[in-house]
């Protein structure tokens, strides 16, 4: 054979090449997306569509914003910039669905420098949809705002700093989350700190829309100090002849964008070579406490002989496995913050409001409705154990109860507090605690109807099935599950509402009815689920691997 | 570079332009545990070197080390002359690796998933095309070139793995467990291309948990316990008259089950019987 090597002179490309190979490949694996199955299609144009519409509706915003005076100028710039940093920064880690071109452990055996590795993810990073969407909107500001001379070149100059800015502080909190991810008390601090900035920054900017005029200004004024809102406002200085101001902004901006960038790349070299801090796992008690046999009777009973050894197995799950610690730690965080949004944006807090808590279990809901796809090395071993559809549903579906009760408690009590009416706490409980079959039931039938496979860690680059479709699929059954879930807990809800004023006998009669109509639904749930599994041949096991993953 | 350890009970090492892989005092700790401790192997070139021992013997890491995957604590790799950690560029294009937790990207066809590794390794498209064929057509790839990588069995995606690694015409191949979960026919054209690729002068290195087919493959062995080298030399020295399975047994000990222990299996069985 012959030694083909560098210094031959082979095949030492321009830096050029290297970049249109990366190019190809992210455009191939696009249309291979689009081939892969109908679902992944689905999310693919979904995303596309998604993304191009969001874009067009923003631009058109700017566009319309810029026939009115400096102020409306600034209402819209400001935070319009803000929100396609938060779109960047959070919105893939919310989805779920992970880019496998951004991944840098697939470069790692080819002979790339770190330079080489970090443009290929670069370029892999900008051709997909949300880049596509984020420029049409950028367009939009350009239009409004981009007027002859230096103004127009500021313009233009702010709205690619925003690119380079939001692209670099999404690359490097991926990588700063993949790098804590790999020890159990930094992937707890990690996820934790991102859900807080995230549910923070998203209540701070959503509220917006319920604050009165002049409480929008001074918000603005504050935004204009984050980078995403000084660029916004260097547009508007531009606008305003203020050149060298906006110049400023765009320069102070740009360095902290470069920054990024190069902390990014740094802290890719090292992540691709270093191992995790592995400490060993602390004892636990592996004895099932008298509580825990007694629950795995009850669930035994309902669900089959091996549902009880499931949800003892999945309720260690719950405790030890990084991906459940991770999602039960988003949905508590998130949870809270997105109802007091909710609260703000219908009037405040006042008596009652405490009603408005069961939204909390919005962030739970992706666990309850993928109750196959998680712990694949688990649900081999129940699988071989024999154990059937409904046992494993019946068993992960009551280990999934806290997913659904803990944050809407938490949220109970934080609403009842602030609105200051802690007499609707235990009608609110009561709905929650004896309604859970509903979410389960729902929780059920999609777990057998729209399943995904999930790595067992918090690591933003461990979804291997993740892609530029799956992720807009995954929220779009969570959204249908959402709705459902609201739309059969109504009935439950107007029922505790109106009795909660008649007295705490009507109370005690209604809590039995409650509880028959959630469990006599989860039932349901679960009846629908193991007839549609049965239908359709479902391949339990085929779910263990990548390619079960909203490919089938 | 990383700081070199003392020299260890290692073999005399020959002349390092006979050798394609020199590595010296590797060593690797994780938490409180030592999983490489001390590793120095001298692979000449055109050898079948085989790394044997036992799960958790330390062999993936000492792999990983060697191919600029994980950085080591102390120790040097010098692959092809070329230093891995001081300049892994140019090693990484002088080897090629199947490692242990094959990342391939999922949504590629075979046929597009070996181009885009050739094209990422620099080599014309030419030559990309007509090897890229030449290597579906070996390894028995050709009929599902077209489908998806995520759509591929373990051991096919083993030999596209393997197709990636030997594109580039590498000096020294490392493959971590090659022939697991490949079936006996595949791991047989598997073997002929390592073969080939030996005969053409190039060097492989490969850990197994299969004695046989390292004693039948390797002219070289290294029997790996606990993080270090037990023994290592030309497989006919290192196993004598014995197999290398009583050799590496010799060497790391064997694990005994007691007569009580797992009665309750053999009495079930009986009854049921």
């Amino acid at each position: 054979m012959v030694s083909i090597h560098p210094e031959d002179g082979t095949g030492a490309p321009r830096p050029s090449s290297l970049w249109r190979v990366f190019a190809s490949l992210k455009l191939r694996l696009l249309r291979n997306g689009l081939r892969a199955s109908k679902r992944t299609r689905f999310g693919t144009i979904a995303m596309a569509i998604a993304s191009i519409v969001g874009g067009a509706v923003a631009a058109n915003s700017f566009i319309s914003d810029s026939a009115e005076g400096p102020l409306a100028w600034s209402r819209s710039l400001i935070p319009g910039f803000a929100v396609i940093f938060l779109a960047w920064v959070f919105g893939p880690l919310l989805l779920g669905g992970v880019d496998d071109t951004l991944d840098p452990r697939r470069l790692a055996v080819l002979p790339l420098t770190n330079r080489e590795i970090t443009s290929g993810l670069s370029i892999g990073a900008f051709l997909a949809f949300l880049p596509l969407g984020t420029v049409i909107a950028l367009t939009g500001v350009v239009i409004a705002h981009g007027g002859p001379g230096l103004r127009f070149v500021l313009v233009i100059a702010a709205c690619i700093t925003e690119l380079v800015l939001v692209f670099g502080a999404s690359r490097f909190l991926s990588v700063v989350l993949a790098w804590t991810s790999r020890s159990r008390r930094g992937r707890d601090i990690g996820i934790l700190l991102a859900s807080v900035t995230a549910g923070v920054l998203w209540l701070a900017t959503q509220s917006l829309a319920a604050l009165n005029d002049d409480a929008v200004d001074e918000v603005n004024r504050w935004l204009a100090w984050t980078p995403p809102g000084a660029l916004g406002h260097a547009v508007l200085d531009a606008r305003n002849g203020a050149h060298l101001a906006a110049a400023v902004r765009i320069g102070v901006v740009a360095a902290l964008a470069v920054g990024s960038i190069v902390a990014w790349s740094r802290l890719l070299a090292a992540y691709l070579v270093v191992p995790p801090s592995i400490r060993r796992t602390e004892r636990t008690a592996s004895s099932i406490s008298a509580n825990e046999g007694r629950l795995a009777g009850v669930v035994r009973r309902i669900g089959g002989p091996l549902a009880g050894a499931v949800f003892i197995k999945e309720m260690r799950y719950l405790a030890r496995s990084p991906g459940r610690r991770s999602a039960m730690a988003v949905s508590m965080v998130m949870g809270v913050p997105f109802v007091i949004l909710q609260v703000l944006r219908s009037g405040g807090f006042r008596p009652g409001i405490a009603i408005y808590a069961p939204a909390a279990l919005i962030f739970g809901l992706g666990s309850v409705n993928n109750l196959l796809g998680a712990d694949g090395p688990s649900l081999w071993l129940e699988v071989t154990s024999g154990a059937s559809l409904k046992e494993l549903l019946v068993g992960r579906g009551v280990a999934a109860i806290p997913f659904v009760v803990l944050p809407v408690t938490l949220t109970t009590v934080v609403l009842a507090v602030l609105g200051r009416s802690l007499e609707h706490v235990f009608p609110v409980l009561c709905v929650v605690w004896l309604g859970w079959g509903i979410p389960l039931g729902i929780g059920a039938y999609t777990s057998v109807a729209a399943p995904f496979s999930q790595a067992d860690d918090a690591n933003p680059f461990s979804n291997s099935s993740g892609s530029t479709g799956s992720g807009m699929l995954v929220m779009f059954v969570a959204m249908l599950s959402i709705f459902a879930t609201a739309l059969s807990a109504l009935p439950l809800i107007v029922g505790f509402v109106a009795t909660s004023s008649l007295g705490s006998v009507q109370l005690l009669i209604m809590a039995p009815v409650c509880a028959a109509y959630s469990y006599a639904f989860w039932r349901v749930g679960l009846y629908l689920a193991v007839r549609r599994s049965s239908r359709t041949g479902m391949d339990l096991l085929g779910l263990l691997t990548p390619r079960g993953a909203l490919q089938s | 570079m990383t700081r070199a350890l003392p020299p260890s009970a290692s073999p005399p090492l020959s002349n390092s332009a006979e050798l394609a892989v020199k590595v010296t005092g590797l060593r690797k700790v994780f938490g409180d545990r030592t999983a490489v401790d001390g590793v120095s192997l001298a692979v000449p070139r055109g050898s079948f070197f085989g790394m044997v021992g036992p799960n958790g013997a330390g062999k993936t890491t000492s792999i990983r080390m060697m191919t600029g995957l994980l950085k080591p604590d102390a120790g040097t790799v010098v692959v092809d002359g070329v230093d891995v950690w001081e300049d892994p560029v140019s090693a990484k294009a002088r080897f090629g690796v199947l490692p242990d937790d094959l990342r391939l990207f999922e949504r590629l066809t075979g046929r597009e998933l070996l181009t885009y590794v050739a094209l990422l390794r620099r080599i014309p498209p030419a030559v990309t095309k007509e090897r890229t064929e030449q290597v579906l057509d070996v390894l028995g790839l050709g009929r599902s070139a077209d489908e998806l990588v995520a759509d591929y069995s373990q051991g096919m995606r083993k030999k596209i793995g393997l197709g990636a690694a030997i594109l580039h015409v590498p000096a020294v191949l490392f493959l971590d467990e090659p022939f697991e979960s490949v079936d006996p026919v595949s791991a047989r054209a598997l073997q002929e291309v390592l073969g080939q690729f030996r005969a053409s002068g190039g060097t492989i290195i490969f850990s197994s948990h299969v004695m046989a087919t390292v004693e039948r493959l390797c002219d070289r062995v290294a029997i790996v316990h606990q993080g270090a080298v037990v023994r290592t030399g030309e497989t006919a020295t290192v196993c004598g008259s014995q197999s290398l399975e009583e050799t590496f047994i010799d060497a790391v000990g064997a694990m005994e089950v007691r007569p009580d222990q797992l009665a309750w299996l053999r009495a079930g069985l009986a009854a049921a019987s």
